[in-house]
């Protein structure tokens, strides 16, 4: 187990050379230079050049790579095209927040989500079962940014129980979170219910009946832990959407996150900053994707059988 | 003759779906003697695991129903508390003390279940709950259905000594089940099921996922628990070869209803037999003449969502005379054994009603 771990954190680091190449790659051979995106329209010929020399944009595509890379190397991510100000500390500004709204919004998902579908599944065409596929559509067909803003509207201006904007304290993280889960808890609903539905009519289950088990002993003991896996997995899938995905959010609730960096870094063909906070996004989903397979093995031992073989 | 361990009378089961009415199982009777082997014989579909499933009352939920009839356990093995219960009542009538199945409550049934009737299911690669270990899952039905009598050492103990006897050495049992074979499986199956050492054990084509050679072997294992365990089984399956090694009586049935059953030698070698039977016999072929063709019974059974006035074998019955197509047959006895058939309505001794009947008030005046 510890092997497999160790393995997949080695693989962590071709994985980050081969995006920060593509990404790289992508913003310094299209069209667009970020001197004239600096300077402007009407700055002069020569003001470029000499910008285009201060920033290295001269040389080969690749030593520029090269440069970056062995700079990414010793820690040092550059500094941006326009603040000048060294990526990483604007990176590790942002990247708590960013963090903290995904643990958050994920969190808040699987706790409202997960039960939500377990027991409408448990009480299947029930009343509840109703409710909470009703709630679930709702929540995927409210738009987040209309949700951000009216959750707003009524908490922030008309009740003034919690701030509108801003992340300087814990209760500013609670509107924004409560809009990113909207989607995530209807996903998680879905598809917990039907999980626990499927190993609800597998044979195991009736045989666990068929020793006289409680109906309640069946669900605990025999059922959610085998419908956890698609669960887990959706989980992990939303960690990776949150983590690059929630620019709206950040802009409805004027946080300061990684999603903002990014948009506005590719709009000023900022190399430096969009590499560099790619990086960190593809580093954290790495991570969480190695906690996903993990937890299945901890889940299922079939899996875990497997890690121990290879 | 022994005592009766369960008795089915008029059992009629029903699958209601959105769709249709599916009428599994139709006036199903008969009983299951203590220690005894009953064979329940017939083809797919006919009504063979519903019946198992009524007994046990694991019917599909909101789907199966037991619509009418009775299935009544003996009651020397009643749940404690049921019998105390009950108890009172008993003393002031002398009505039937036994647990009827079909009015059982959920609490009741959970006491029984694993317990007194427990059940081995048609496929042990998926019977078993892939993510607790095989001693987790024998151990467990011990824990259910123990009354604080067994402390843990006794139950693993007990899990130890349940594994030996299946076959399976107790140190495999904090493996989980993808690591057994899918014989090793059908033995810890079989472990589970007798791990309480139960009064019936309903076993659905136990042999039928597995390959002939572990099927021997394990027909001969349950045969061995059986004896030792002095279970009482209903063998449920197709192949009439199983039924002649291993059962003392057979039950043939079609289309939900029992249209034949009495004891092996009645079934095998007798001289009058329903012709459904003689269809099921003639379709094996035989080992000593070339067959060019196998002589399967034509037709098909009848669609159970439609009720039939007369015999559901009609359409296919080589025999079939006019009555067939109108008139439901009697439960006829002929040579000792019951036959459901019109074609022996003259030399018949009396339904299988009457022999009851009269077979009660023997017992009573001997009283």
């Amino acid at each position: 187990m510890l092997k497999f771990v160790l393995k997949r954190l080695l693989m962590l680091i071709p994985i980050i050379i081969g995006i920060s190449f593509i990404i790289f790659a992508i913003m310094s051979l299209t069209p667009g230079d970020p001197a004239q995106l600096i300077l402007g329209e009407n700055a002069s010929q020569e003001d470029i050049m000499a910008k285009r020399e201060e920033l290295g944009l001269n040389d080969n595509f690749f030593v520029r790579y090269f440069k970056y890379m062995a700079g990414v190397v010793r820690g040092d991510f550059g500094n941006s095209y326009r603040t000048t100000l060294p990526v990483i500390d604007e990176i590790m500004v942002r990247f708590p927040s960013t963090l903290m709204l995904a643990f958050f919004g994920i969190g808040l998902s699987v706790v409202i989500g997960v039960p939500l579908g377990i027991i409408s599944a448990i009480r299947q065409y029930s009343i509840f079962d109703y409710f909470s596929r009703t709630l679930a559509l709702l929540l995927t067909a409210i738009p987040a940014f209309w949700l951000g803003l009216m959750l707003m509207l009524v908490f922030s201006l008309n009740l003034g129980w919690l701030p509108s904007t801003g992340t300087d304290s814990w209760t500013g993280f609670i509107l924004p979170s409560i809009t990113l889960a909207a989607s995530a808890t209807a996903t998680l609903t879905r598809m917990s219910r039907s999980s626990v539905l499927e190993v609800i009519r597998q044979d195991y289950v009736r045989t666990a009946r068929a020793k006289g088990a409680s109906e309640r002993r069946i669900i605990f003991k025999h059922v959610l832990r085998n419908s956890l896996l698609p669960i887990v997995t959706i989980v992990g899938m939303n960690f990776g959407v949150q983590m690059g995905g929630t620019v709206v959010i950040e802009s409805v609730f004027t946080i300061s996150g990684l999603g903002t960096l990014m948009i506005t870094s590719v709009r000023m063909k900022d190399i430096p900053s969009v590499v560099g906070s790619v990086m960190f996004v593809a580093v954290a989903i790495g991570l969480a994707n190695l906690l996903v397979d993990i937890l299945y093995a901890y889940i299922d031992p079939r899996i875990k059988s497997q890690y121990s073989k290879r | 003759m022994d005592e009766k361990l369960l008795e089915i009378k008029d059992l009629n089961v029903t699958y209601v779906t959105d769709d249709a009415t599916v009428y599994a199982v139709n006036g199903l009777n008969f009983d299951i003697y203590k220690g005894e082997t009953l064979g329940l014989v017939g083809e797919t579909g006919a009504g063979k695991t519903t019946t198992a499933l009524a007994i046990m009352k694991l019917l599909p939920d909101k789907i199966g129903f037991i619509n009418s009839g009775s299935i009544k356990l003996a009651d020397l093995d009643a749940p404690q508390e049921h019998k105390e219960a009950k108890g009172a009542e008993a003393e002031e009538s002398e009505e039937d003390t036994r647990l009827d199945i079909t009015k059982a409550s959920e609490a009741d049934m959970r006491l029984i279940r694993g317990n007194s009737i427990s059940m081995i299911f048609q496929d042990p690669m998926t019977s078993l709950n892939p993510v607790l270990t095989v001693g987790a899952q024998i151990s467990e039905v011990l824990e259910l259905h123990n009354n604080g009598e067994m402390s843990k050492a006794d139950i693993q103990n007990k899990v130890d000594e349940i594994l030996t006897l299946v076959g399976i050495p107790p140190a495999r049992k904090h493996e989980y089940p993808h690591q057994f074979s899918g014989g090793m499986k059908q033995r810890v199956v079989i472990a589970i099921a007798l791990a309480c050492q139960p009064r019936l054990l309903l076993a659905d084509e136990p042999t039928t996922a597995l390959d002939v050679t572990i099927q021997a072997q394990v027909l001969e294992m349950m045969k061995d628990l059986k004896v030792k365990l002095n279970t009482a089984m209903l063998l449920i399956t197709h192949d009439l070869g199983v039924v002649a090694q291993t059962c003392d009586r057979v039950a043939i049935m079609y289309a939900g209803e029992i249209i034949e059953i009495g004891t092996v030698e009645q079934i095998f070698e007798g001289e009058h037999h329903h012709p459904y039977t003689v269809g099921l016999f003639g379709s094996i072929p035989d080992l000593t003449k070339a067959t060019k063709r196998l002589n399967p019974i034509d037709g098909l059974m009848p669609d159970p969502t439609v009720i039939i006035p007369g015999c559901k074998f009609a359409d296919r019955c080589p025999k079939c005379m006019e009555i067939c197509k109108s008139e439901k047959p009697a439960n006829l006895m002929v040579d000792g054994h019951m036959i459901k058939c019109h074609l022996f309505n003259d030399i018949a001794d009396g339904t299988l009603e009457e022999a009851q009947a009269q077979e009660e008030q023997a017992a009573e005046e001997t009283k």
